[in-house]
C-alpha cells in the first residue's frame, strides 16, 4: 500500500516535470517519454469535414419540421378516407342467384305450398261440424234475407239463420 | 439557440472529430460519431450550462467509440476484415502520392498502436497528449481526479512507448 503510493507519487512528480520541460530531460527514460509527448502533440489536428455538418443540420431540421410533417400527413390520410367513404355507392349490392339455387328454391316453395293446402283441406274438414256461426243478429237489419247468404258456408248445409218472424 | 450551437460547432466541432477518427481509425465511423454528437449537442444545448458543454461533447463521442469498438470486437470475423482493409487500401489509393509522401511509417504505426491501447489509456492520450485539454475538463470528462489524469497519463505514455519499442524491435529482428 505505501508501495504503491510512493509509485504514484514519483510518477506524479515526472508527469508534472514532463508538463513543464521545455527541452528534453536529462534522464534517458524521461527524455523518451516526453520525446514520444512531443510526437503525439504533431499527430495533427483534424478538421471537421463540412459534410458532417450539412448532415447533422439536415438531420436537425428534418426533427424541426416532423411534427409539421405529421399533422400534414394526418390531414391529408382523414381527407382521402372521408372521401372514399363518400364516394362509396350506396345501392346493396346486385344478387345473382345461380340457376341451382333458383331451382332449389323453387322446390321450396311448391312443397310449402302443397303442404299448406293440405293442412288446410284437412282442417277444415275435421272441424266444420263442430263450428256453430255466430248469431251476429242480422236478422234484426232491414233487408236480412239479402245479407244471409253472404255469411252462408257452401261446403256444409245450409242452417238457417233463426228467422225472428 | 441556434447562435449557440453554431457557435460550439466552431469550438468543439474538430475536437470531436479528431476524438473518433484516433480511437476508430476509421474516416467513415467517426464522421458518423461526429454527426451523432452534434445532432444529441442540438437536442441538449439548453440544458447545458456555460463551460460545461466540453466535456459533454467528449463524453458523448467516446462513449458512442467505445459502443463501436465494442461492437466490432463482438462482430469481428474473417470477412469484415477483409471488407475493412479494402475499404482502408481504397482510401489510400484515393489521396494522391503528395499527400501519401507525408503520412510516413512512423505516423501510421503510432496511431494504430494508440488505437489498440486499452481504455482509459487510449483516451487519456489522445485528450491530454494530442489534443492538449487542460487537466480539468479530462477529470471531469473521465471522473477522475486531476492527479489521477497525471498519472495514468504517465502511465500510458510509457505502455504505449514499450508497444513501439517492442513492434521496431521485432521489425529489425
Amino acid at each position: 500500500m505505501h508501495k504503491s503510493h510512493d509509485r504514484f507519487e514519483i510518477e506524479l512528480e515526472r508527469e508534472i516535470a514532463l508538463e513543464r520541460a521545455r527541452k528534453a530531460p536529462s534522464e534517458p527514460e524521461l527524455a523518451a517519454d516526453w520525446s514520444l509527448k512531443q510526437e503525439l502533440r504533431g499527430l495533427g489536428a483534424a478538421e471537421l469535414p463540412p459534410v458532417v455538418c450539412a448532415r447533422a443540420r439536415r438531420t436537425i431540421a428534418a426533427e424541426q419540421r416532423a411534427p409539421w410533417f405529421m399533422a400534414v400527413a394526418a390531414v391529408v390520410v382523414a381527407a382521402v378516407v372521408v372521401t372514399l367513404t363518400l364516394q362509396v355507392p350506396k345501392t346493396p349490392r346486385a344478387v345473382t342467384p345461380s340457376a341451382s339455387d333458383m331451382a332449389e328454391l323453387q322446390l321450396a316453395f311448391e312443397t310449402l305450398n302443397a303442404t299448406g293446402h293440405r293442412a288446410a283441406t284437412l282442417a277444415g274438414r275435421e272441424l266444420s261440424e263442430s263450428l256453430t256461426v255466430p248469431d251476429l243478429g242480422l236478422s234484426e237489419l232491414p233487408y236480412a234475407g239479402y245479407i244471409r247468404p253472404y255469411f252462408e258456408r257452401r261446403d256444409r248445409p245450409n242452417r238457417r239463420l233463426p228467422d225472428r218472424s | 439557440m441556434k447562435r449557440r450551437f453554431e457557435q460550439l460547432v466552431d469550438q468543439h466541432g474538430s475536437r470531436i472529430f479528431q476524438l473518433a477518427r484516433l480511437m476508430l481509425q476509421r474516416e467513415d465511423e467517426a464522421e458518423d460519431v461526429a454527426q451523432e454528437t452534434l445532432v444529441k449537442l442540438w437536442r441538449n444545448a439548453e440544458n447545458l450550462r456555460q463551460g460545461e458543454e466540453l466535456p459533454w461533447l467528449i463524453t458523448c463521442t467516446r462513449n458512442a467509440c467505445l459502443d463501436i469498438l465494442r461492437g466490432r470486437t463482438r462482430t469481428r470475423s474473417l470477412l469484415q476484415l477483409v471488407v475493412s482493409e479494402n475499404k482502408a487500401l481504397n482510401h489510400a489509393d484515393e489521396r494522391g502520392p503528395a499527400e501519401e509522401m507525408h503520412i510516413d511509417e512512423r505516423t501510421r504505426s503510432l496511431r494504430a498502436a494508440l488505437a489498440e491501447m486499452p481504455e482509459p489509456a487510449r483516451s487519456l492520450l489522445i485528450l491530454r497528449d494530442i489534443q492538449e485539454l487542460d487537466v480539468a475538463t479530462v477529470a471531469c470528462t473521465l471522473e477522475l481526479s486531476e492527479n489521477q489524469v497525471k498519472v495514468y497519463t504517465f502511465r500510458a505514455r510509457r505502455q504505449l512507448r514499450y508497444r513501439l519499442e517492442e513492434e521496431s524491435n521485432a521489425q529489425v529482428a
